[in-house]
């Protein structure tokens, strides 16, 4: 059990630095757009890289938070047999969970494939200024294994494997589960 | 197997696990995977995967995420008081001016932060019960909070118009400068119906005694409290209209805005940031990540054969135009009402495409009035989830009361596209004129 905690605690420090890569990727959204406008309009000079720093900035955003937001319990879905039939709750939730964790497991298995491939191969992306596809491809791998974990974590009821937070806002929610 | 059987038991399956309460990506990801296994078999893997990639590194849909920040930047920084006070000094006096004040404040604050969800919970808990206090009628109140709340997804900045110029390869800015006319028309029109239900039946809104008139300073005053959120929809909608900015760089330039307003009123903080920024990351992961689930599903569908094989099954029928339109509304209008509208959007636009060619409806008139017709299903029972959002916010009013209270902003909404459906200048106007 002691080592299914340190684990788990590995686990949820990696995703605190996702979350935070996630915001600062996002950051850096928002600062190159307003920086290429600023510069087009105002002086003149169109830079060659802000639209493909903006596309590789928003695989990170995304699938830096995908474990963040399985841990937080905050995927869309549609709770109608739920709420119809209370009595189906914990079941439903046991089988999302389960459902939830083949999945993504499976996707980080087919991404990871992906990822060996694009090192075999050097793939780079179609950019004016191109980068290795590896560098960007590898973050859709990384969410799906970090979700594929929390809700597997979710679908064991054990007080050592519940996620915690350190340093996300909604540490507080965070005894949801997935 | 033939193409409608291969349908037929993906919507089935997908439908299943929507109702499971199974995250909606999910459902997705099973159907696809479970569709190339069958259909094109383990080689094609990789497809699944660069689909996700193309799609997660798609530069338009880099908007959603900015779209979001703004929102939180603008709600978080507490700004929105500001808004209300200034707002609420503009009215002056008329009988239910809470009324008025409810729709405009819903309208632009739905505009501001495109989340129908956030007005309805805020102006639930803050709105309502000064409403229900001052003895306006409780149903008409938290009517004028669902009404405008559910023109949130029109207006821009609008997350569900860049998902449906996604998804129908419509283009973003028109779609986005569209939904301008509509959605003020809506609310001049929930307005409207106010006022006119107030004058034959007083008792539903107080004289209104403790008003205190504003003067002419304070007037200007409140004016130039409204400067500020006035630069960031310039800064939005202003820099796509003057082909300054497209609609990712504008929904950045509108980030700065907002940044600008927070530290003007002097609540710009590292922390309401670095919270705005994580929370804006984290909405945008799932709701992308939905998103490249169901890019790869239309992908799917078009390599069963059901795209074009749907194309020749809907031309060889001798079905009126407006049949047909009558019908693609009616779907969703009542779908919405038991379906969330992101996964059912992510559903049908895909099946919509071919048939908009067939009987070549104008996209940006069509889909506009589509995502009108679907965010209706966020204000009418059973499961409207800004009701939900409302009795949370307003937990001693019975559910029934909620859901009465929809009603007639359903109707005027409803009203309003039959309107944009005879007069689709309403909503092509703006559109064309920037083209």
């Amino acid at each position: 059990m002691f080592l299914a905690r340190g684990i788990c605690r590995l686990h949820d420090g990696i995703t605190d630095a996702g979350y935070v890569a996630g915001a600062l990727a996002l950051f850096a959204m928002a600062a190159i757009y307003c920086y290429e406008v600023l510069t087009r309009y105002f002086l003149g000079v169109a830079t060659d890289w802000a639209n493909d720093t903006f596309s590789n900035l928003l695989v990170i955003t995304v699938f830096a938070m995908v474990p963040h937001v399985t841990r937080v319990g905050q995927h869309i879905s549609i709770s109608l047999l739920a709420e119809l039939v209370p009595s189906w709750r914990t079941r439903l939730a046991l089988f999302a969970s389960v459902l939830g964790f083949a999945v993504c497991l499976f996707a980080a298995w087919m991404s990871l494939d992906e990822n060996l491939r694009h090192i075999q191969m050097q793939l780079v992306t179609e950019q004016n200024h191109p980068l290795p596809k590896i560098w960007m491809s590898a973050w859709i791998t990384y969410g799906f294994i970090g979700a594929a974990l929390y809700f597997l974590r979710a679908a064991i009821p054990l007080a050592a494997l519940k996620p915690v937070s350190w340093i996300t806002p909604r540490r507080d929610e965070l005894t949801d589960g997935a | 197997m033939v193409w409608y059987e291969i349908l037929g038991i993906g919507l089935v399956i997908l439908v299943m696990l929507f109702m499971t309460g199974a995250p909606i990506f999910l459902a997705f990801l099973v159907i696809i995977v479970s569709g190339i296994v069958f259909l094109l078999g383990d080689a094609a893997f990789g497809m699944v995967v660069n689909s996700m990639y193309e799609t997660a590194t798609s530069a338009s849909l880099g908007t959603i995420p900015l779209f979001i920040l703004l929102g939180e930047v603008l709600f978080r920084s507490g700004c929105m008081e500001v808004l209300l006070d200034s707002i609420d000094k503009l009215i002056g006096r008329i009988r239910g001016r809470q009324y008025v004040l409810s729709i405009s404040l819903s309208t632009i604050l739905g505009a501001l932060s495109g989340s129908a969800i956030a007005v309805g919970a805020m102006l639930g808990r803050s709105l309502l019960p000064i409403m229900r206090q001052r003895g306006y009628d409780t149903q008409l109140s938290i009517g004028t909070i669902l009404g405008g709340a559910c023109l949130a997804p029109i207006i821009p900045p609008s997350i569900l118009a860049i998902i449906v110029g996604t998804l129908a390869d419509v283009s973003i800015a028109s779609l986005l400068i569209a939904g301008v006319i509509p959605g003020f028309f809506l609310a001049l029109l929930f307005v409207a119906a106010c006022l006119i239900k107030v004058r034959f039946n007083p008792s539903l809104a107080p004289a209104d005694d403790d008003f205190v008139e504003t003067d002419f300073r304070g007037k200007l005053r409140a004016i130039g409290g409204l400067l500020p959120f006035s630069f960031i929809i310039f800064m939005v909608m202003g820099l796509i209209m003057l082909g300054v900015a497209t609609p990712s760089e504008s929904a950045a330039t509108g980030v700065l805005g907002a940044v600008l307003t927070a530290a003007y009123y002097k609540r710009l903080s590292f922390r309401m940031m670095y919270e705005a920024l994580g929370e804006a990351a984290a909405l945008s992961a799932v709701i992308l990540l939905i998103l490249a689930s169901a890019v790869m599903f239309t992908q799917l569908l078009a390599f069963t054969g059901a795209t074009s094989a749907l194309t020749e099954v809907v031309t060889s029928l001798e079905v009126n135009r407006w049949v047909m339109f009558a019908l693609m509304m009616l779907l969703p209008f009542i779908l919405c009402m038991f379906i969330d509208q992101l996964g059912l959007m992510l559903v049908i636009i895909p099946i919509y495409l071919p048939i908009l060619k067939v009987f070549e409806f104008d996209p940006v008139w069509f889909w506009l009035l589509f995502l009108l017709n679907i965010t209706l299903g966020a204000i009418t029972p059973p499961f409207g989830y800004v009701m939900f959002a409302v009795k949370a916010a307003a937990q001693d009013v019975p559910m029934g009361d909620i859901f009465r209270a929809s009603w007639l902003f359903v109707a005027l909404t409803l009203f309003g596209m039959l309107l944009m459906t005879i007069f689709p200048e309403i909503v092509t106007f703006l559109p064309r004129l920037v083209e």
